[in-house]
This record gives structure tokens, C-alpha cells and sequence, in this order.
């Protein structure tokens, strides 16, 4: 007997510390349950999960005390506020039932046909999503493809504003005799400038059948001089934000000439590309695509142009080696820089390119110009046929340290901000197109190695799509903003006070 | 330039031509599809024609070479001639001064369609899996599986792969690695479950696969179910304690393939393989010698069922097989492959000869047991012998299986002549027509209880055939259907023994065959 409650004592103890979980899944707007959704309770150690039922609900067993988060994901569903919760499970308060809520993302879907209806198999569809990236906005293009019936069907996009193209490869027998798919775009426009946008929100479920045009396309036919085996050719439009996935042309790389057998009226840049010893070559032509033939393109590889130029420190540079690199992403050209030394990539297409210089730990920006202009308060204008001048970047060493201090309230700091520092122009006429974008917080932290001179730190709302880089809105703002000085080797103090949670 | 272009495209065209007429499996004509022929190169030189509505379509103006032909309709897509069902072959028209013009049958077959869900057993879509829908062919006399398309799950489990060649298919969906199988509904707490989801096929079982027609829209469930890793663990049995040994686990002829390694360290003659799925494996070990596997040392090769709980099993090494091969033969142009295929399996592997470093010849076989000696050449095996070095033992390896015992280190001594015979025949239907790309299967040894090399080929689109090479002697051939596959006529030879036609061939002759398609085909 007594070894009977020796052993029901401690069983006992452990029956009331544990506890039941119990919750649903639903979707935020229609409130349907959401079956097969993926539940995980995450505590101290493993997280333990589990389905979904068909009524969306979901139960954790003889789950101990302690401090967990629980959250729900699903394919085709985005995480929604109340998407998840974190809580202390006491045995003195058993939790209530949750109610995860999942957003449905958007949907979009149709059929791809041709101008008599048939549909179009493995059509390319093109979207452009309306984006904002460091308060521009931007336009990202993404391509999908259709099946062998036309259909297409593309789930977890972000809720935003999309524009929806098509277009497809011809046959053989299509192109010899000058018809092409062009871009078509809804409502059935070839331009997408003149096409229209389309809201997705969460949950929405948009159907876009697009019916491709025959267009009359001309045939290109060229040269390249200096082609090698290294040497690679590409067609592109001109107008950048609205890429096509592929056109298609042959050539051969042994006697240069190459064929574009189907093009579509348009402006077009026809490129080569070569990569040699880390160093990039290119030479390009602008093709004006119309209706007559083009025969007798040439380019010429071999006086490639180049964008290049020197990095140079104004000591004996940082310990760590490597030959300083630079990238083209979109419109920016990023130039890392490890170390002293030339740099040499390919020219890009023809465009406006901000340049951004990552310094090694420890340095800042002194200078950057081109041909002696500096281009740390203007953009490069490159063109398809001259280089530009060399680029000379200056790197030095210290510079100053902006220290950004958060105002607290009742011990709570506010709402999380956006800083955003920009340096004034020299003129004093607006601010260097190339801003320090801070990450969003509410906390206090310090930025090292900045270029001594005049700033306003802006206090932009943590807004995704805020198009803050916008000069209006900068404009606007202007009154509400901290003018900054940084002064080589030492500290400023910004006081950031914020909308109270 | 563009004169220049012109005059070069001009100076390219010649007298010869192509006419024809394409049509579906059926016998319906294609009309209003584009015809192109373009070079080895995938170079045009004049521009595609379109069909007419008897489907007939004639390409001129091509100078002399080998063309490919390919046909393309926006409802259809596109199709080559003489297009085979393993990716990539296709069958060229060859145009000169001999044959300035060829007329030919561009047949089109109609493009079957596997579409379906892949999901849990209790209803939960499984997206993002690939799907692939892999096809029982042969390749070289032996049977095997190709993928001929695949397909990522949509957001619903979706999955739709379009352009399939007809045939015997499975259609296998894969988890890039294993996953946790959820309980649905309720889980509890310190409740640990080992059941994971890795892959699911349809159907689930292999040897019973699907059979896709022209044409045909399949719709199938593919149902993950539960599997339950297990551990294979044993010791190797007269492991050398000097140097290290590797355990490979394979499974054995999966279609998709997936395997696990472990290795033995020096001293330590146990091995622990963790996380392994059921199937039949081949369970490998190797000595090594610093370091690095070596065939000189001891081996040994065993099939494993695994099955849901933990195997341990020794593994015993024995001295290598080495089985080496020295030919004889008149000089020849091509080459000889020779390879040894276990007896008891008429569709497994074939062991080829494989190069060694010091210019021998050797065939990896993987264990003992009885094999049958397999040769591809347009010389004929006229003799073969297996020769156990120092020992007056020999076996006759030519028309009879060999065996290969534990640790056999033996020469197959294989003799080539040039007095071969030659086969030509014609499958015909019951009517007497030939069967465009009829299927056909010559026994070259053995026999219909025990068949050794067998190798199977398709008519072309005449239905006419021919084998080259052949010792002289008395040859079975069965012949049916290309509709049909394969698989039940491998299974059941020893029932079709009263429907083979028997083919004397002669030195320097040629046999003639008229071949009847098996009654059960018509």
C-alpha cells in the first residue's frame, strides 16, 4: 500500500502540469478553415507539429509549462497578423483555444492562345510586380511558363500591383515567313507602358486569358569581328524594364555572323559578352527593328568597351587582398572594394547607373569621379558607343560616427522607423542620389566610418511601399528631419523620438 | 554583306528532295503542318513547307547530306522523323547522287498525357515534389528505365506531364530528402515518431506498371505513404585489420535510384547504416589500400531485403572475382563489347569488359552464381571458353551459362570469326502487311526455359529488320506489336515457345524470315 501511493503521487503532480493546446486555421478575410495546414508549436527544445483536420483544427497534448510560440504555414497562404502568437503556458491559466489566421495569397491564372483561340502550349508569361526597394519604386520582372495547353497558374505572389504579358516562340516555318509573337500584355496591348495594372490583394483570385498577335517581324543578319569561343551574344530590348525572357538567334562564334530570324518591331541591344583573366569585354550595337530586313549588322568585339577605372586608398589600404570587382544590379553599379587596384567589367546596356561603393571595414568614400567630375552626386550616362571616362575612387581611412538615439516613453521605446541618411549636395540644392538606408528599428545604434559633411537623417515610417526617395516626399519631409554634421574622428548624436506604440 | 548572305544561301541549295506524306499512328493525314529540314548541324537551308490536306508535302532545293526532319503543329507540337522513344535519337534522311530523292512515311504518334495529384494518404497535397513518369525501355539488348518528362507539383499536388511516348510507365513523385510524417488532427507531446514520406509511385508496385496508349490522358493518385527508416547493421567477416573498408547500400534497379554509404575504420569490423528505407539492396563491401577501393583485394556482394524493422547481417570478404577477357579476331573496324548477366535474371544488368590500366580486359562481376555470357559485334562469336589460369579446367561459355564460383579468378577466351550469317526479315500482321516498327526479339543463346543473349530491336517503318554477325546455327525470334512492350513477352517465353519462328542461318548467308506477330498481339 504504501509503495501504491509512492508511485500515484508523482503521477499526479505530472497530470496537472500538463497542458492541452487547441486552436484553428482559418483564412483571414472568408474566416474557412483551413485544412492541412502545418502547425508548430516551438518551446525550449524540438518543436512538435502537426496537421491540420478537415474543420482546420489542431491539437497539442500533455504539452509541459514553459514559454512557446506557435505559428501555421500552408502553400498557397502568406502569414497574417495573428499569424502567430508566442505565450507562457502555466497550469494555473490554461490557454484558451487559438484562432491562427492565414492570409490566401493571391492567385493568378488563364490561358494563353493565339488569334484564332487555340491556346498556345509552353507560352512565356512575362509579370512585372510594382515594387519598392530602398524607396524607389521599381518594376521586377518574373516569368513563368505555360503548359502544353496555354495554361498557366502562378500561387504565392505577394499581394501588389502586377502587369501580366505573354509571349511564345514561333516555329520554323512562322518565322521564315516574317510572323512572330510579340509581347502581348492585358488588356491586349503590345506596349506596357499602355497596359493596365492589376490589384492583387491577399485572397484574390485573378483569371487573365491573353490572346497573342502575329506580328510582321524582320530578319537580322551580322557579324561579329573578333568573335572567339569565349565570346557570347545576347539580344535584349532597349527599354530595360520590361525584358523579354529570350529571343531567339543562331550564331556562330567561329566565323562571328549570326542570324536573328524573327523580330519584332522594336529598339532592341544586341551585345556580346566575354569574361577573360576576371576582366569583362563587351561591344554593342542598337538595333531599330521596323519593317525591312536588316542585313550587314556588324560589331566589333575586338574594341570592346569597358567600364574601368582604379581604387586607391589613402594609406597602404586594408590587410585583406583581393582585386577590386564590379557588379551590375538593375540600375546600380556596385563597386567592391577589397583592395587597391584596377577594375575592368564589360560595359552594361545603354542606361543611367548609380554608382554605390562598398568600402572595406574601416573606410568611407572620400571621392569617386569620372574624368575628374565627381559621380557621387550624379549618375554615369552610359552609351553603346564610347566608354566612359575611368573611374577614380578614393578610399580613406576613419571618418565619422553617427550615433542614432531613441527616444523611450514609460520605459517603451515607440513605433520601429526607417532612418534614412542623405548627404546634402555641394551646391546645397537637394541631397547625393546614393542615401545610407538604415535598417528599420526603434533602438539605439551607431553607423561607423561615415564621409565627413553635411546630412538629414529623415525618419521615414517603416512602410514597405513608402517611395520615400521621391523628391516630393523628401521634400515634404524636410522640416521634420535632423540635420546631421559628421566630422572626421568623432561622434554625432541624432535623438529620434517616435509615434508611441 | 546582305548580297553577300544572299549569294551564300543561294550557292547552298542543290537538286535533291524530300517528298512524303505525314500522318498520325492511325493512318489520318496532318494537314497544315509545318515540315522543316534542317542539317546534322540544325541548320536550315530552305525555308518549311506546310502539308496538304492528303498530308503530303514536298521539301526541294536540298543540296546533298543527312537531313532532319521535323514537323510542328501549334495543337500537336513538334515531332521529328524517325523519332525514337529514347530522348535524343532520331532517324536522318540521307540525300545524294545515288538518292537524289526519298520518298518517306512521316509518321506521327499521337503524344499521351499523365496528369494527377500527388498527396498523403489522409488527403494532404504534397507540392513542390517532383514528378516523374519514367518508361520501361531498352537500351543495348537490355531492358531499363528512362525519364521521359517530370513535373514539380503545384501549390494543390497538381502535376501534368504532356508529350509521353506510349509504353509501360511508372510515374514516381520525390522528396529532395526525407520528410516527417505530421500526425493530422492531434499530437502529443514527447510522442516521436520515425515515419517519413520519401517517395510514392503509380503503382506502387513496379512489376505492375502502367500502360500508356497514343493519345491517352491518364489521371492517377500518387499516395505517399509512410515509410519507417530502419538500421542495417553487421560486421565483416575476414576484413583485413590493416587498412580501411567501404560498405556501400544501393538499392537495387529503383527506377529513381537512392542509396546510402558507410565506412569501416581499421580495427573496427562492424558497420551501422542508419535511416534506411525498405527495398532490395545490394549490399557491398570493398578492402581498401591506402585508402582507396582496389579490386585486387577482397570483396563480396550480397542482396538485402529490408523490410520494416532492423537487419543485421555479416557480410563475409573473399578473394576478388576476377574474370578477364581476351578476344581473337580477323582484323574488324568496330568494336567488340562482351559482358556477363546473371542467369537468373533475363532483364537485369549486363557486366560489360571494362579497359584496365595495363591494357587488359575485365569484367566486374559483383557475385558469385550463373551467368551468361552476352557479345555485341558485327564479327560472330565463333568459340568461348573460361580458362582457370594454372588449372586444366575449362567451361564452355558460348551456347551455356557459366558458373562463377567464390573468389574465381578465371579468362574468358572468346574467339570471333568473320564467317558470320545475317538475318533480314519482315514482321507481318496475320493479314500478311508488314508492321511498321514492329517489335521483335531473337534469342542468340539459349533457350526459351533459360534464355542467355537475347536481344530485342523495332522494325523501321516497313516493318523490315536485319541482324548481322550471327554464328551460323538455328535462331528463335518472336515478334509483335510496337504498341505491345516487352515485359509479358520476357515473362513468359517458355509459353511462347510454340509460337517462335526458327531461323537456320549459314556462313556468309542471309536468311530470309517472314515473321508473324504473335497470335495473342493481334
Amino acid at each position: 500500500m504504501r509503495l501504491a501511493i509512492v508511485l500515484l503521487i508523482p503521477c499526479l503532480v505530472r497530470a496537472q502540469e500538463l497542458e492541452k493546446i487547441t486552436g484553428r486555421v482559418i483564412e483571414s478575410t472568408t474566416k474557412a478553415p483551413i485544412a492541412n495546414a502545418t502547425v508548430t508549436l516551438q518551446g525550449e527544445g524540438s518543436p512538435l507539429l502537426v496537421l491540420t483536420d478537415g474543420l482546420g483544427t489542431f491539437t497539442f497534448l500533455e504539452v509541459p509549462p514553459g514559454r512557446y510560440s506557435l505559428n501555421a504555414q500552408r502553400p498557397g497562404y502568406d502569414q497574417a497578423a495573428g499569424g502567430n502568437a508566442a505565450f507562457n503556458l502555466d497550469s494555473s491559466a490554461p490557454p484558451k483555444p487559438f484562432e491562427i489566421t492565414l492570409r490566401a495569397a493571391p492567385l493568378l491564372a488563364g490561358i494563353v492562345t493565339g488569334e484564332n483561340g487555340t491556346p498556345i502550349p509552353n507560352a512565356t508569361i512575362q509579370i512585372f510586380r510594382r515594387d519598392v526597394r530602398d524607396g524607389e519604386a521599381v518594376i521586377s520582372p518574373m516569368s513563368y511558363a505555360a503548359n502544353d495547353l496555354g495554361e498557366y497558374r502562378v500561387v504565392n505572389l505577394q499581394p501588389g500591383r502586377y502587369l501580366i504579358c505573354a509571349t511564345a516562340s514561333t516555329s520554323a516555318y512562322k518565322q521564315h515567313r516574317h510572323l512572330v509573337y510579340g509581347l502581348t500584355c492585358h488588356p491586349g496591348v503590345s506596349d506596357p507602358d499602355s497596359a493596365q495594372w492589376i490589384d492583387l490583394q491577399s485572397g484574390a483570385e485573378a483569371h487573365v486569358d491573353l490572346r497573342l498577335s502575329m506580328l510582321h517581324a524582320i530578319r537580322v543578319t551580322g557579324i561579329v569581328r573578333g568573335a572567339s569561343d569565349h565570346v557570347g551574344l545576347s539580344l535584349q530590348r532597349l527599354d530595360r524594364r520590361y525584358p523579354l525572357p529570350f529571343i531567339p538567334l543562331t550564331w556562330d562564334n567561329k566565323s562571328g555572323t549570326f542570324t536573328v530570324p524573327a523580330l519584332a518591331p522594336g529598339d532592341y541591344i544586341l551585345q556580346t559578352f566575354e569574361t577573360r583573366d576576371g576582366e569583362g569585354y563587351s561591344a554593342s550595337v542598337i538595333i531599330h527593328a521596323g519593317t525591312e530586313d536588316l542585313a550587314g549588322i556588324a560589331i566589333d568585339h575586338s574594341a570592346s568597351l569597358a567600364l574601368a577605372g582604379t581604387v586607391a586608398f589613402d594609406d597602404e589600404g586594408p590587410t585583406a587582398k583581393g582585386r577590386p570587382f564590379l557588379n551590375v544590379q538593375g540600375e546600380t553599379l556596385r563597386l567592391y572594394a577589397p583592395a587597391t587596384g584596377d577594375f575592368r567589367i564589360a560595359i552594361p546596356p545603354p542606361g543611367s547607373y548609380l554608382l554605390l561603393v562598398q568600402p572595406p571595414p574601416g573606410y568611407y568614400v572620400a571621392s569617386a569621379t569620372e574624368g575628374g567630375v565627381s559621380v557621387l552626386d550624379r549618375p554615369i550616362d552610359i552609351t553603346a558607343d564610347a566608354a566612359p571616362a575611368p573611374l577614380e575612387i578614393h578610399l580613406a581611412k576613419g571618418g565619422g560616427e553617427l550615433k542614432l538615439a531613441f527616444a523611450r516613453e514609460n520605459s517603451a521605446y515607440g513605433e520601429p522607423v526607417k532612418p534614412v541618411l542623405l548627404r546634402r549636395a555641394a551646391d546645397g540644392n537637394g541631397y547625393l542620389p546614393s542615401g545610407i538606408m538604415l535598417p528599420a528599428t526603434n533602438t539605439d545604434y551607431s553607423i561607423r566610418n561615415v564621409a565627413p559633411g553635411e546630412y538629414v537623417l529623415f525618419i521615414v515610417p517603416n512602410d514597405p511601399n513608402l517611395e520615400y526617395m521621391d523628391p516630393a516626399w523628401l521634400n515634404d519631409h524636410e522640416s521634420s528631419a535632423i540635420p546631421v554634421s559628421i566630422q572626421d574622428g568623432q561622434t554625432t548624436t541624432a535623438n529620434i523620438k517616435t509615434a508611441s506604440r | 554583306m546582305p548580297i553577300h548572305l544572299a549569294l551564300l544561301l543561294l550557292a547552298q541549295t542543290g537538286p535533291y528532295s524530300v517528298t512524303g506524306r505525314i500522318s498520325l499512328d492511325d493512318g489520318r493525314p496532318l494537314t497544315n503542318t509545318e515540315i522543316a529540314a534542317t542539317t546534322n548541324g540544325w541548320n536550315e537551308v530552305v525555308d518549311p513547307v506546310l502539308s496538304d490536306a492528303q498530308g503530303r508535302f514536298t521539301i526541294s532545293g536540298l543540296p546533298a547530306g543527312m537531313y532532319i526532319l521535323s514537323a510542328n503543329r501549334d495543337d500537336l507540337g513538334s515531332f521529328f522523323y524517325g523519332q525514337s522513344p529514347q530522348p535524343g535519337l532520331v532517324t536522318g534522311v540521307n540525300l545524294n547522287d545515288r538518292f537524289p530523292h526519298q520518298d518517306i512515311a512521316f509518321r506521327v504518334t499521337r503524344p499521351a498525357t499523365i496528369t494527377g495529384v500527388a498527396q498523403t494518404a489522409t488527403g494532404a497535397p504534397m507540392s513542390n515534389v517532383q514528378v516523374q513518369a519514367v518508361r520501361r525501355a531498352w537500351s543495348n539488348g537490355q531492358p531499363t528505365f528512362q525519364s521521359m518528362g517530370s513535373y514539380m507539383t503545384d501549390d494543390r499536388g497538381h502535376f501534368r506531364i504532356p508529350r509521353l511516348w506510349r509504353g509501360r510507365y511508372l510515374v514516381c513523385a520525390s522528396l529532395p530528402q526525407a520528410q516527417p510524417v505530421l500526425p493530422v488532427g492531434i499530437a502529443r507531446f514527447g510522442d516521436k515518431s520515425d515515419a517519413v514520406f520519401t517517395e510514392a509511385c503509380y503503382p506502387e508496385s513496379s512489376k505492375e506498371l502502367l500502360k500508356l496508349n497514343p493519345g491517352q490522358n491518364l489521371d492517377v493518385d500518387i499516395v505517399f505513404r509512410p515509410s519507417y527508416p530502419v538500421v542495417v547493421s553487421g560486421r565483416v567477416v575476414n576484413a583485413a585489420a590493416t587498412d580501411s573498408i567501404s560498405i556501400q547500400l544501393s538499392l537495387d534497379q529503383s527506377p529513381l535510384g537512392r542509396g546510402s554509404f558507410s565506412m569501416v575504420q581499421p580495427g573496427d569490423q562492424s558497420f551501422r547504416i542508419p535511416n534506411v528505407l525498405p527495398g532490395r539492396y545490394r549490399l557491398t563491401a570493398q578492402a581498401h589500400f591506402n585508402g582507396k577501393p582496389d579490386r585486387d583485394l577482397p570483396s563480396a556482394t550480397l542482396i538485402l531485403d529490408v523490410a520494416d524493422s532492423d537487419r543485421t547481417v555479416d557480410i563475409t570478404l573473399a578473394e576478388p572475382l576476377r574474370i578477364t577477357v581476351t578476344t581473337h579476331a580477323p582484323p574488324h573496324k568496330d568494336q567488340i563489347t562482351a559482358g556477363l548477366r546473371p542467369a537468373d535474371d533475363p532483364g537485369g544488368p549486363v557486366y560489360q569488359a571494362e579497359s584496365q590500366p595495363d591494357g587488359s580486359m575485365l569484367i566486374p562481376v559483383p557475385y558469385p552464381g550463373r551467368y551468361w555470357l552476352v557479345t555485341r559485334t558485327t564479327l560472330c562469336p565463333s568459340g568461348a571458353r573460361l580458362e582457370q589460369p594454372g588449372t586444366d579446367r575449362l567451361a564452355e561459355a558460348l551456347n551455356h551459362a557459366i558458373q562463377i564460383t567464390p573468389g574465381l579468378r578465371a579468362n574468358l577466351d572468346l574467339t570471333f570469326t568473320a564467317d558470320c550469317g545475317e538475318i533480314k526479315g519482315t514482321v507481318l500482321d496475320s493479314s500478311g502487311k508488314p508492321v511498321p516498327r514492329g517489335r521483335h526479339l531473337i534469342l542468340m543463346t539459349g533457350t526459351p526455359d533459360d534464355p542467355g543473349d537475347l536481344f530485342l530491336d523495332s522494325a523501321d517503318d516497313h516493318g523490315e529488320f536485319s541482324y548481322s554477325g550471327l554464328p551460323p546455327g538455328k535462331y528463335v525470334m518472336w515478334a509483335w506489336p510496337e504498341a505491345d512492350e516487352w515485359d509479358g513477352v520476357l515473362a513468359s517465353l517458355r509459353d511462347l515457345a510454340a509460337q517462335q519462328t526458327v531461323i537456320d542461318v549459314l556462313p556468309n548467308q542471309t536468311a530470309t524470315v517472314k515473321l508473324p506477330l504473335l497470335r495473342s498481339s493481334q
